[in-house]
C-alpha cells in the first residue's frame, strides 16, 4: 500500500499529535517571549537587583579623653545576640514544641486555653514536647484539621522530630505522612525508627543547652540592651522568648503613633511588621568564645543569630556623676527620630552626586534605573541610620554628638547567593567620629566623687525620705581658664534622672550667705560711686544676737570681718541701703543674675555650660524680702555657677566656663579691682579666723572661701555651701576654684560643718596622689 | 506473539547507511549543547565541576551503546520488552530497601563510580511494553482493552511518584496517551482515561502529595498574583526565601536573558550561584539567560525537530509496534523536554525534571540515546506491507 496517498486514521492521529506538540512549543515559546522580550527590563532589573546591593559599614564613634588624655569613652567592637522570633518557633526546636503544642492543645476541647510557655512548669517545652509527641499522626490526615491546622501541626512535629532524630525534614514529613495516611494509631512521636524517649531525650537535652546557653549570657558582660519592644523589661535569652510568645500567637503587629497626613495636628495609629517578623536584640557584649561557638553550625540555634557591632564603653564606673555628664548613647532609631531630622542626618552625610556619576552595567541604568538606584541609596542609608548609627541622647554624649559621631560608610557592590561581595562598583568611604578631649580631670573626678560620697554619708540623716533629699557636690573650675576640672555629685531629686535627656540638675533652694561677697563688692562700689547706699559708717552696730553672739564692732565697721564672720546684720543693712537695684547688681556683676541689652554687665551671664546640665540661676524676688536676698536667700544657683563667681575673686577677671579646651573669653572685673581685692582678704580672714576656722588644712593651703548656710526645711534643715579657691600655680598653671554643697543637712549643721568639710577631704585626697599633687596643688601648703 | 517477515538479510552494517541522518544529527546538537551549557553551569563550582567530563562520558557510552543498538533488527527489542520492563517494575520495587536515601529520596542505586536512577529506563521501558501491548490494534479500539496499558504504565508511574519522584512520574500520562491514540484508540477511550487520570492525580495531589510537593502548588498558584505592589511584603518574602526560590531565580534567569543573552559563561544567575541545581532540574534557564530568546528557540527548535523526526519516522513506519516506539519515544522526549521548560517559565509548579540531553544526568542521557537509537534502528529498517494491513 503507498505511503503517499490520502491520510490514515492513523497518519491524522499522529499529525494530531505533531499539532498538539507544536502548540506546546509555541505557548511554551511565547511565554518565553514574554519573560524574556516583553519583560526583560523588569527581569533583568530585578536580576540586578538580586545582586546588586547597597552594604552598609558602620562607623566608630569618636572617644572621649579627659585633659591628660586618659579615655573616658570609646567603641568597642563586639557581638550581639538577636532573636528572630518567627524563625525561632519554626525551625527550632524548643519554639516549634510549644507552639505545636498550643495549637495541638487548642484543637482538644478538654485542654481548651491551655498555652504552653518557656517556663520550668508541666506546661514548659518538656511538657510541650511530651504532649505533641503524643498527638496521633492520623490527625495530619487531610480533611481531619482544617489545612492551615494541620500544616503547622506537621511543620511543628517535623522540626522537632529533624532535629532530634537527626532525620531531613523531607524524611519526617514523608514518615508522618505515611503514618497518617495508615491510621494505624501511631503517635508522631513513634512514625520514626527513632524510639520516641530516646527523641524525647534528645530533645531534653537541646532545652538544656538552651538554658545554659542563657545562664552563660546571664553570668557573663553580655548585658541586655536597656529597652525591648513595647518597653518590656528584658534579660536574656528565656526571658525574651517568654515576651515575645504571647504576641506572636496573638499575631500581634508593631504600632506606632505617626501624624495623620489628612491633619498633621493629630495622630493615627499604624501597624507594621508583626512582632515576631522583628528582629530582637538580646544580649551584646557577647563573649568571643560563646559567640564564636553559636557560629558553628553544629551549635548553632535557629532563630538566633550573632552579628558584630559597636557598643559604647565607659571606662568610668556606671553610677558616677561623670558616667552621667558623658551621657548615654542609643541607637538612633530607639530614639525615634522626627522625619525631618532623618532627612537633614542623610542631607548632611550623603553626597548630593554620589552615584550619580558612576558607570552603571546597563541593566542598572536602563529605564531611570540611575535615579531609582540614587532613591534607593537614599533609603538605603535612611534605614541603616536608624538600625547602625547611634546618637548621644544626654550629656557630653549629646553635646558633641556632632563631632563624635562618624558617617556610615555605603558600598555599593555585586554579590553572590552567599552574599560574597563579588564586584565593588561604588563606595562611600566610612569616617570615623571626630574624638573629643574634655577639660575633666579623671583622677580629680573620682577623687571629688569619693569626697562628695563620703559627705552624703556623713550628713544624711533621719528616714529615708530626708535621706533621699541629702545630696552633696563638688564642682572644681580652673578660675583662670573656666575649664571645669571636676563635678561631682548630682544634686538632682529623681534617681533616674542622670540617663534621661533633658533632664537638669537642679537646685533647691537658696546659696546663702555665699552671696555676700557680691553684695559688699557693690556696697564699697556704691560708697565709692555715690550710687544708693547707706553708707558704712551709717551701721547700726550688731549686737551679736543676729549672728550667734558674735562681737563685730569695735567701732571699726570692718567689712572684712563682717565677711569673715558672716554676719547677717551687716548684709541685712547693706542690702536695705542698696535697694533692688544695688542688690541685683550685685548679682549681675558676677554672673548671677542675667543683664538686659546695653547693662554694663551683659558679658557676664552665662546661664549654660555646654555639655554639663546645670540650670542657669534663679532669682526670687516675689517670696524673699530684700534684706534676706542680701544674705542669698532667694538666689538657686547651681555649684557651677557659684564656683565662676567666686573664680572672679582668685582672677580679677570672669572666666567663660567650658568642658573642652580652648580659649574662652573672660570678663574682667576692671571696674571693681579695689573692692575685689578687699572682699578677698575678708574670704582669707574667713578660713584663717572667721567661719571656716575650724577647717585648719584650708588654711594650711591658703585657701580663700566662704561658708554659707540657708535654711531651707520647715524643721531647720539647711542647705550646707562652701565656696573658695586656691592661690594660683605660677602664671600658666591651674588655679583651683571650687564650690561644695551638701543638700538637706540637719538644723545646727552649717557651710562650714559640712561643705567645708567636703572640700577639705577632697583637698586632702588631692595631696595624697602625687600625679594630682603636682598638677593642681605644688607647693601650696606643704 | 506474531513474527514480522522478515526482509531478506541485509548485511548489519548496511544498516547504518538508512539511518535517519537528521535523527543523529539533531540528537548529537542536543547532547552537544548539553555538554556545553553543563559546562557553562559547573565550571566555577568547586563541587559539580566534573558534570561536564561525566556527561561527555555518558553521552559517548550512550553513543556506543547506541550503535550497538542499531545493528540488530528492532524485533529483538520487541521480543526484549516486558523482560526490560520486569527488571524495571523490579528495580523501582527495590529502591525503598536497597538504594540510599539522598535528600528525603531513595532514587539511584549507588555502584561502584556511578548510580543508576531505575526511573529514567523505566520510561523507556514502558514505551516499549506499550507498543507490545498495543500493536494489536483491536487492543486499542476500547476502554477495557486499554485498561491494562494503563496498568503498564500506571504502575511504575506510582512507583516513581514513591520515591518521591512526582516530575518522573508524570511523564507516563503524556506517553500512554499518545501511544494509544496512536494505536487508534477512540475519542470517548481517551477522554475516559483522561478523566480517570484526572481523578487519579486529584486523589495523588490530596492523599499522595508531600507537604512541600502541595506547598510548590500553593506558591506557584500565588506567584500569579504578584506583582511590584506586593513583592516586598513579609509574605511574598518568605515564599521566595522558600519554596518560590528556585522557580523564582528562574524566572529572573530567563528573563534577564533578553533576545540575545549574556553570553556563554556570563549570565549572571549562573555566574553568582543564584539558581541552585542549574546544571540538572534548571539547565534551561541557564540556557536563556545566557544565549537569550533567539538561542532558547533554537534549542527549543532542536527538540522540536526531533520530535519532528521521530513523529516522521513513525509516519513512515508502517509496522505497528515500531510505529508505537516512535510515538512513545517522540512523546516521551518532547513532554518531558515541555514540561522542563514550563517549570524553568513558571509555567506550571516547580518539579525535579530533567531536560532529556541537556540536563545533567547519566541515566537521562543513557535512557534518552537508547530510546532515540531504537527508532534510529527502526527509521533504518522500514519494511514494505505486501499485504493488506489492518494498521489504518
Amino acid at each position: 500500500m503507498s505511503q503517499g496517498a490520502n491520510a490514515t486514521p492513523t497518519r491524522t492521529r499522529i499529525g494530531a499529535l505533531a499539532a498538539v506538540f507544536a502548540a506546546g512549543f509555541v505557548a511554551v515559546g511565547a511565554h518565553l517571549w514574554s519573560v524574556m522580550v516583553t519583560d526583560h527590563a523588569t527581569w533583568s532589573r530585578r536580576s540586578a537587583e538580586n545582586r546588586w546591593a547597597f552594604h552598609s559599614v558602620p562607623a566608630r564613634r569618636g572617644a572621649i579623653f579627659d585633659r591628660t588624655g586618659a579615655l573616658l569613652a570609646v567603641d568597642e567592637a563586639t557581638t550581639e545576640l538577636t532573636l528572630l522570633y518567627a524563625r525561632f518557633r519554626l525551625r527550632h526546636p524548643v519554639g516549634a514544641a510549644v507552639h505545636g503544642a498550643t495549637r495541638w492543645a487548642g484543637c482538644l476541647p478538654q485542654h481548651a486555653g491551655k498555652v504552653y510557655d518557656y517556663g520550668d512548669g508541666a506546661l514548659g517545652p518538656e511538657g510541650a514536647v511530651r504532649d505533641l509527641l503524643a498527638m496521633p499522626a492520623a490527625v495530619l490526615r487531610p480533611r481531619v484539621l482544617p489545612r492551615q491546622l494541620a500544616s503547622e501541626l506537621a511543620s511543628a512535629s517535623a522540626t522537632v522530630l529533624a532535629h532530634c532524630s537527626g532525620q531531613t525534614r523531607e524524611r519526617v514529613f514523608t514518615a508522618l505522612r505515611q503514618a497518617a495516611l495508615a491510621d494505624d494509631g501511631r503517635c508522631v512521636g513513634d512514625v520514626l525508627a527513632m524510639p520516641r524517649a530516646d527523641v524525647l531525650a534528645r530533645f531534653d537535652r537541646l532545652w538544656r543547652e538552651l538554658r545554659e546557653l542563657d545562664a552563660r549570657l546571664l553570668r557573663s558582660a553580655a548585658t541586655p540592651p536597656g529597652r525591648a519592644l513595647g518597653d518590656e523589661e528584658r534579660s536574656g535569652l528565656i526571658a525574651t522568648l517568654e515576651a515575645l510568645r504571647p504576641r506572636s500567637l496573638a499575631g500581634e503587629r508593631v504600632r506606632w503613633e505617626a501624624p495623620d497626613p489628612d491633619d498633621p495636628t493629630t495622630t493615627v495609629e499604624k501597624q507594621g511588621s508583626k512582632v515576631e517578623d522583628v528582629r530582637v536584640v538580646f544580649a551584646t557584649h557577647v563573649p568571643f568564645d560563646l559567640a564564636a561557638e553559636l557560629r558553628v553550625e553544629a551549635r548553632s540555634q535557629a532563630g538566633i543569630d550573632v552579628q558584630p557591632t559597636l557598643v559604647r564603653r565607659q571606662e568610668v564606673a556606671e553610677d558616677s556623676a561623670l558616667a552621667a555628664l558623658l551621657g548615654v548613647v542609643d541607637r538612633i532609631d530607639r530614639t525615634v527620630p522626627s522625619k525631618e531630622w532623618l532627612d537633614t542626618l542623610v542631607d548632611a552625610r550623603l553626597p548630593d552626586d554620589w552615584l550619580h556619576d558612576v558607570e552603571l552595567p546597563a541593566e542598572l541604568d536602563a529605564d531611570g534605573g540611575r535615579e531609582r538606584l540614587v532613591q534607593a541609596s537614599v533609603d538605603h542609608y535612611k534605614r541603616e541610620a536608624l538600625l547602625r548609627e547611634r546618637r548621644g541622647l544626654s550629656g557630653i554624649e549629646r553635646e558633641f554628638n556632632g563631632t563624635l559621631t562618624g558617617r556610615l560608610g555605603v558600598r555599593f557592590a555585586a554579590h553572590d547567593s552567599r552574599r560574597r561581595e563579588q564586584q565593588l562598583l561604588e563606595h562611600l568611604q566610612v569616617e570615623a567620629g571626630g574624638d573629643v578631649r574634655l577639660t575633666f580631670d579623671l583622677s580629680l573626678q573620682r577623687v571629688a566623687e569619693s569626697a562628695a560620697r563620703t559627705a552624703h554619708r556623713r550628713q544624711a540623716f533621719g528616714d529615708a525620705l530626708d535621706r533621699v533629699r541629702t545630696e552633696a557636690a563638688l564642682v572644681v573650675v580652673d578660675a583662670r581658664t573656666g575649664d571645669v576640672l571636676a563635678y561631682a555629685g548630682a544634686p538632682v531629686s529623681t534617681p533616674w534622672a542622670r540617663n534621661l535627656a533633658g533632664i537638669e540638675w537642679i537646685g533647691n533652694g537658696s546659696v546663702g550667705s555665699l552671696a555676700k561677697p557680691f553684695v559688699l563688692v557693690e556696697q564699697l562700689k556704691a560708697e565709692a560711686m555715690g550710687w544708693t547706699h547707706r553708707p558704712l559708717a551709717g551701721f547700726e552696730a550688731c549686737n551679736g544676737r543676729n549672728c550667734g553672739g558674735h562681737a563685730h564692732w569695735d567701732g571699726g565697721k570692718d567689712p572684712v570681718e563682717a565677711l569673715a564672720e558672716s554676719c547677717n546684720s551687716f548684709y541685712y543693712q547693706s542690702g536695705i541701703g542698696l535697694g533692688e537695684d544695688g542688690v541685683a547688681r550685685a548679682l549681675r556683676r558676677f554672673g548671677l543674675a542675667p543683664a538686659a541689652a546695653g547693662d554694663p554687665y551683659v558679658a557676664c551671664w552665662q546661664p549654660a555650660v555646654a555639655g554639663i546640665p546645670a540650670p542657669a540661676p534663679v532669682r526670687d524676688v516675689e517670696r524673699t524680702a530684700l534684706p534676706q536676698r542680701a544674705v542669698g536667700y532667694g538666689l538657686q544657683a547651681s555649684p557651677l555657677h557659684v564656683a565662676r563667681a567666686y573664680a572672679g575673686f582668685a582672677t580679677g577677671w570672669l572666666p567663660t566656663l567650658g568642658v573642652t579646651p580652648g580659649a574662652r573669653p573672660r570678663v574682667p572685673l576692671d571696674d571693681v579691682v579695689g573692692e575685689v581685692a578687699l572682699v578677698e582678704r575678708g574670704l582669707r580672714a574667713c578660713v584663717q579666723n572667721g567661719t571656716a576656722r575650724r577647717l585648719r588644712r584650708l588654711d594650711e593651703l591658703g585657701v580663700c572661701g566662704k561658708t554659707g548656710t540657708a535654711e531651707v526645711g520647715r524643721g531647720g534643715e539647711n542647705n550646707a555651701w562652701f565656696a573658695g579657691y586656691l592661690p594660683p600655680l605660677g602664671d600658666e598653671g591651674v588655679q583651683m576654684c571650687f564650690c561644695a554643697v551638701v543638700y538637706w543637712v540637719q538644723d545646727a549643721v552649717h557651710g562650714g560643718e559640712a561643705a567645708g568639710q567636703l572640700v577639705v577631704d577632697f583637698l586632702a585626697a588631692v595631696e595624697q596622689d602625687p600625679a594630682l599633687r603636682r598638677r593642681f596643688l605644688a607647693e601650696v601648703g606643704r | 506473539m506474531t513474527d514480522f517477515p522478515l526482509l531478506p538479510g541485509k548485511r548489519r552494517l548496511e544498516v547504518l547507511g538508512d539511518v535517519d541522518g537528521w535523527l543523529v544529527l539533531v540528537t548529537a546538537a542536543l547532547c552537544l549543547c548539553g555538554i556545553v551549557f553543563i559546562g557553562s553551569a559547573t565550571h566555577d563550582d568547586p563541587v559539580f565541576h566534573e558534570q561536564q567530563a561525566r556527561q561527555a562520558l555518558f553521552v559517548a557510552c550512550g553513543f556506543g551503546i547506541g550503535f550497538f543498538v542499531l545493528l540488530p533488527h528492532y524485533v529483538h527489542v520487541l521480543r526484549g520488552a516486558w523482560f526490560c520492563y520486569g527488571v524495571v517494575v523490579l528495580a523501582l520495587l527495590g529502591l525503598p530497601y536497597f538504594a540510599p536515601e539522598i535528600n528525603g529520596a531513595r532514587r539511584w542505586y549507588a555502584l561502584p563510580g556511578f548510580s543508576v536512577q531505575p526511573s529514567e529506563f523505566a520510561k523507556l521501558a514502558v514505551v516499549l511494553a506499550l507498543a507490545a501491548l498495543l500493536r494489536f490494534k483491536a487492543r486499542a479500539r476500547t476502554f477495557d482493552g486499554l485498561f491494562v496499558p494503563m496498568l503498564v504504565a500506571g504502575v511504575p508511574a506510582l512507583l516513581v511518584l514513591r520515591q518521591p519522584d512526582l516530575g518522573s512520574s508524570l511523564v507516563f500520562g503524556p506517553v500512554l496517551l499518545a501511544m494509544c491514540y496512536a494505536a487508534g484508540a477512540s475519542a470517548r477511550s481517551i477522554l475516559l482515561v483522561v478523566v480517570f487520570g484526572l481523578g487519579v492525580a486529584a486523589i495523588a495531589y490530596v492523599e499522595l502529595l508531600h507537604q512541600y510537593q502541595r506547598d510548590r502548588v500553593d506558591v506557584w498558584l500565588d506567584h500569579w498574583g504578584w506583582d511590584e505592589t506586593n513583592l516586598h511584603t513579609f509574605d511574598v518574602r518568605e515564599k521566595l526565601r522558600g519554596d518560590g526560590f528556585q522557580p523564582w531565580q528562574a524566572l529572573i534567569a530567563l528573563g534577564g536573558g533578553g533576545l540575545y543573552g549574556a553570553g556563554l559563561g556570563h549570565g549572571p544567575q549562573n555566574r553568582f550561584d543564584f539558581l541552585p541545581y542549574r546544571s540538572e532540574d534548571y539547565l534551561f534557564a541557564v540556557v536563556g539567560e545566557e544565549v537569550g530568546w533567539l538561542g532558547a528557540m533554537a534549542v527549543l527548535g532542536l527538540v522540536a525537530a526531533l520530535v519532528a523526526l521521530l513523529l516522521a519516522t513513525a509516519l513512515r513506519t508502517r509496522e505497528r509496534f515500531g510505529r508505537l516506539v516512535c510515538v512513545g519515544v517522540a512523546t516521551w522526549l518532547g513532554t518531558q523536554s515541555l514540561i522542563h521548560v514550563a517549570v524553568c517559565g513558571w509555567l506550571v509548579p516547580a518539579t525535579g525534571l530533567p531536560m532529556p540531553f541537556l540536563s545533567y544526568g547519566g541515566s537521562s542521557a543513557l535512557s534518552a540515546l537508547l530510546g532515540v537509537a531504537v527508532c534510529a534502528n527502526i527509521s533504518a529498517r522500514r519494511e514494505p506491507v505486501l499485504a493488506g494491513d489492518g494498521f489504518t
